[in-house]
């Protein structure tokens, strides 16, 4: 918690301040919506779209969620996350970092 | 179960990899929530209808609650995502008399599907209720379709049912029915809200139920995250919290055999606790030792992924065999108790568990969607030759070579005199190269047991026999439904048809 670990592209959050991501107070979780400040889950799904049998193993519009997945569930900021996914399935997803 | 070694088990689950690291972590209690009287209450809101969980019971709760016209109604979801256990099941749906049955010329009726349930209930299932379910499945079904759920075009006949009359969504998961009935609810008015945990029911000064105590802001395993949120219901609260398969704890207290150690199919939030709140509400517990483990589910991989399905409809014609004899050891459409004992019995010379595998027909498995599937993610495989497929699974060739001629020679006569399969659906399918392969393991996957209802939806109080005012629940939170082993696709037609039987009688409809 707190430690200013995280990526690289969002030095700017922590210089503007951690309420920049924090809109419920500095020692509690941000809203699920949070991340949607700046990042749009439509651009987020159409980045990681998936072909064929392979289509609703889109991360940011799956099978069992569709687009609903809130984003901390598979990232975190100060901590390193798995995808939700790797709980039933052995599907890899390379450019997954944390 | 009784003669599970379970430090055999722990043995085995060691090789598992990923699937034994998930199952291994010992599941905390949650904390405890209690009851409180109404007196001093700060509402937070006000609303018709609560609902507590987003699964299949809740969601139809939901839609039909708004149909019969009921004003306020919110879906409450503990997790962080909406559709609870529903969203990762098989999505496999059984109803008598439905087009479909129609179209392939199959003969079904409510009585026959009530009689399969009741014979794998084991002479202790309550028949009022699945014949109510029976009677409405079709229009559960039907509010699916209507919601834009999707099936394949073919029925399934599972283990333990006499006839074909399963459905299947076309992604083979629940999230085919729960993705279109929440954007259904929604579009209907239902107010939705995630990550927000059932804490105990507030009652007015007759005992009747008047709200809800809720934690906003819930992370599920941080049990102090969150905040106190009272709702208050005009009409009452529909309890769709589903079974306990993941409470560690509660599950080996029924039955000491399901430790840590062995899997879970179920989604992480599975831990009854609002189920426990209605226990001490007054709820009567009903077969809460009767547990069901799935005899498809695969020790490759963790929770129902990928084989389940792939097994559920390559059963039918295919053979299960014992890696250490080459010889089958079940029916392999038997109900899902005998085979996942049957399973459990096989080990190897130490006494250890040795999952059996499953041969079917390539030909005949690539049917199913998922074929493809269990090949990419390394937890099915395929082979050319019988010596190959002995070799990697260090069966005895002979025998199995015996065990498959003497299996085709049943299919040929469309009489099993091994274990009295229904050969029905194996009618000219025999076992020939090329082979696919998947290994079989049971999985915790339901609760029998859980809270006594009316064919209302009531909740009975154990002081009165009445039922407790204000209160109302439906799908696998509910027990005795099914008795000692419930039949494969009989939970979704149970679940929606509780949760539409609750909004209608809060309606009074």
């Amino acid at each position: 918690m707190g430690v200013k670990d995280g990526r690289s592209f969002h030095e700017m959050n922590y210089e503007s301040g951690c309420d920049s991501c924090h809109d419920n107070g500095i020692r509690v979780r941000p809203s699920d919506d949070a991340c949607e400040a700046c990042h749009d889950v439509d651009d987020l799904a159409e980045a990681t779209t998936r072909e064929g049998e392979e289509a609703l193993q889109n991360p940011h519009d799956n099978l069992h969620y569709g687009k609903e997945t809130p984003c901390t569930e598979c990232h975190g900021e100060h901590e390193a996350k798995a995808p939700l996914c790797s709980e039933c399935h052995t599907f890899k997803f390379d450019a997954h970092k944390r | 179960m009784s003669n599970v070694d379970l430090l055999g088990r722990r043995k085995f689950i060691t090789g598992l990899g990923i699937a034994g690291a998930a199952a291994a972590t010992p599941f905390a209690m949650p904390a405890l929530a209690s009851s409180v009287s109404a007196e001093g209450v700060k509402w937070d809101k006000t609303i018709d209808i609560a609902i507590i969980g987003s699964g299949f019971a809740g969601l139809a709760a939901g839609i039909e609650a708004k149909r019969q016209g009921a004003k306020d109604v919110t879906i409450f979801e503990k997790m962080p995502v909406f559709g609870g256990n529903s969203a990762i099941n098989g999505g496999l749906f059984a109803a008598p008399g439905t087009p479909m049955q129609q179209e392939k010329g199959v003969t079904d009726s409510v009585e026959t599907m009530v009689a399969d349930q009741m014979k794998s209930g084991r002479g202790i299932a309550d028949e009022g209720l699945l014949r109510h379910v029976a009677e409405h499945a079709m229009e559960a079904l039907q509010m699916t379709l209507d919601a834009g759920s999707v099936y394949h075009p073919y029925l399934q006949q599972l283990g333990g049912h006499s006839v074909p009359r399963t459905y299947q969504t076309t992604v083979s998961c629940g999230a085919g029915i729960t993705q279109p009935l929440l954007k259904q609810c929604r579009k209907e008015g239902v107010e939705t809200e995630n990550r927000v945990k059932f804490a105990g029911f507030v009652l007015d000064k007759t005992g009747k139920v008047e709200g809800v105590k809720l934690i906003k802001g819930y992370y599920f395993g941080e049990e102090d995250s969150g905040k106190p949120y009272y709702v208050r219901t005009n009409r009452g609260v529909i309890m769709a919290t589903g079974g306990f398969a993941q409470n560690v704890n509660l599950r080996m207290a029924q039955d000491p055999t399901l430790t840590a150690e062995v899997g879970c199919t179920n989604a992480k939030g599975a831990t009854g606790e609002g189920m426990f709140e209605m226990f001490r509400l007054g709820a009567v517990p009903v077969h809460m030792a009767h547990i069901q483990s799935g005899p498809w589910a695969s020790p490759d991989e963790g929770g129902f992924g990928y084989v389940s399905n792939y097994s559920i409809f390559n059963f039918p014609h295919s053979i299960a065999i014992n890696r250490m004899t080459g010889q089958r050891f079940m029916n392999e459409i038997a109900d899902r108790k005998t085979r996942a004992d049957a399973e459990l019995n096989c080990r190897d010379g130490n006494g250890d568990p040795l999952p059996p595998i499953m041969i079917t027909s390539w030909e005949h498995a690539k049917q199913h969607p998922n074929a493809k599937k269990v090949l990419k993610y390394g937890v099915g495989w395929k082979f050319d030759t019988l010596e190959e497929l002995a070799k990697h699974f260090d069966v005895p060739v002979k025998a199995l070579k015996q065990q498959i001629e003497e299996y085709n020679g049943y299919v040929k006569a469309g009489v099993d005199k091994q274990f009295g399969k229904n050969m029905g659906k194996a009618k000219g399918k025999y076992i020939e190269a090329p082979y696919g392969v998947v290994r079989l393991w049971p999985k915790v996957h339901y609760c029998q047991g859980g809270v006594q209802i009316t064919k209302k939806a009531e909740v009975l109080d154990s002081f009165s026999g009445a039922p407790i005012q204000g209160l109302y629940a439906a799908g696998e939170v509910t027990g005795g439904v099914h008795g000692i082993s419930r039949l494969g696709s009989c939970s979704i037609p149970e679940c929606m048809v509780m949760g539409m039987t609750a909004a209608r009688s809060i309606m009074g409809a």
